[in-house]
């Protein structure tokens, strides 16, 4: 019972950081909170948990949002199933192994939702210029050690 | 150390869920996800434009009651784009019927004209039925000969009023129908009665060349008639005021008639210039 609480509570305030402050805020050097909640998740109870998330974080960010519908729900569901299953094979306490791990996921991220925009002819994401992507790809590696240690005390 | 979990159902659950969100990517067109994602958009918006700006519940009054009235405001002018389409097409149409009748009878097609809006800023008192300055020129399409209109506000109409006999850059001089030795070619309104009107140099003008048993009477419209070179067919001149008898031997009558554009006060004069197709 607890672990569902902390789970919904961990998804409810993701939600809110990303939306309140990611989603709509002016700025695009935002880290992706989710991102590295997922591969947090993904790292300390596997696959399932970490892919089930990814599942309602994205379903719930494009119904919010006017993105491709199901575009970031299939794209973090992947992430959160790959990084799941591959995982077990890293020192996950080491925080270089952390960043390494999340810049390898914001570029898988990137890859896809490109990919998705590209096949469905919709250049509105690839409109970024890439410095952009590049700073907040960055910014994501940099908080991905706080948020960790973050999710590590909330338990 | 994390600790690492396995489930042997996560697979399945993957292929589950990546088909799910494959679908929800197919049915992202549908009218109702879109009408559903609209609204929920609409109301995050507004909440997240509150957590960025700290606003009174006056603003969030003002916000909403101008989401009313634009949404309002947009079905109105849904509405009448609509019957402007409409409008277009039956326009569109007889436009082609036109030209079919035009190339059966090989009669002379209409000139198409736009409207340029002109201010007067010029009416010499001497002067007063014979010109006035436009602030019009060159510079805005205008050449002489042009004719030159008033929108008449009691017959919610466009009306002569003259046409152009000298231009500038920006100025234009208007020679008034009123003006005396102006002839042009007039017809009583529903009547299909040919005639001249001339000018007086009053607001009065003297119609000519009435045929002796038509019937003519007080109150009839003046209208240009399709002899006109200046003029389209079919724009208000004036109204009849009084119909003077036939002299004994004379085949024609004359009429007075009062212009329209006397009622107002001319302050913008509308110049039509032939369209360039």
């Amino acid at each position: 019972m607890r672990q569902i609480l902390s789970q919904c509570l961990t998804y409810i305030c993701c939600c809110l950081i990303q939306f309140c402050l990611g989603e709509y805020n002016t700025s695009k050097y935002f880290p992706n909170i989710a991102l590295i909640v997922i591969i947090y998740i993904a790292f300390t109870k596997g696959a399932l948990h970490a892919e089930l998330f990814g599942f309602f974080f994205g379903i719930t960010i494009d119904s919010l949002s006017i993105d491709i519908f199901g575009s970031k729900a299939i794209t973090l569901t992947i992430i959160g199933y790959i990084f799941g299953k591959i995982l077990i094979k890293f020192n996950k306490d080491q925080i270089i192994t952390q960043c390494t791990i999340v810049f390898l996921a914001s570029i898988l991220y990137l890859a896809i939702i490109h990919s998705m925009y590209y096949i469905s002819s919709s250049n509105r994401i690839l409109n970024y210029p890439y410095y952009v992507i590049l700073i907040a790809t960055i910014t994501t590696v940099a908080f991905t050690p706080i948020i960790f240690n973050i999710l590590k005390k909330l338990g | 150390m994390y600790k690492q979990h396995h489930h042997k159902y996560e697979d399945i659950i993957f292929c589950l869920l990546f088909f799910f969100c494959l679908y929800c990517i197919s049915i992202r067109n549908k009218s109702l996800i879109i009408c559903i994602r609209r609204f929920i958009c609409n109301i995050l918006s507004t909440s997240i434009y509150k957590t960025t700006k700290v606003m009174s519940f006056k603003d969030d009054l003002a916000i909403i009651r101008t989401i009313k009235f634009l949404r309002k405001e947009n079905t109105e002018y849904k509405t009448r784009n609509k019957q402007l389409i409409d409008q277009l097409r039956n326009y569109i149409v007889i436009y082609e019927e036109y030209k079919k009748l035009l190339q059966l009878f090989q009669i002379k097609p209409i000139k198409n004209t736009t409207s340029v809006f002109a201010r007067m800023f010029i009416r010499d008192c001497n002067e007063w039925y014979k010109y006035i300055i436009i602030d019009k020129g060159t510079s805005h399409g205008i050449h002489n000969g042009f004719p030159v209109l008033i929108f008449n506000k009691q017959q919610n109409e466009l009306c002569a009023l003259g046409r152009i006999q000298e231009t500038y850059k920006t100025v234009s001089k208007v020679i008034l129908i009123t003006k005396s030795l102006t002839l042009f070619p007039v017809m009583i309104k529903n009547k299909n009665i040919h005639c001249l009107a001339e000018g007086n140099d009053s607001n009065i003008l003297n119609i000519t060349y009435i045929p002796k048993d038509a019937n003519v009477k007080h109150g009839d419209k003046i209208i240009i008639s399709s002899l006109s070179s200046i003029f389209q067919c079919g724009i208000l001149v004036g109204i009849i005021t009084k119909v003077l008898k036939a002299k004994s031997g004379d085949h024609f009558k004359t009429a007075k008639a009062k212009v329209y554009f006397d009622n107002n006060i001319i302050h913008q004069a509308i110049v039509l210039i032939p369209f360039k197709s």
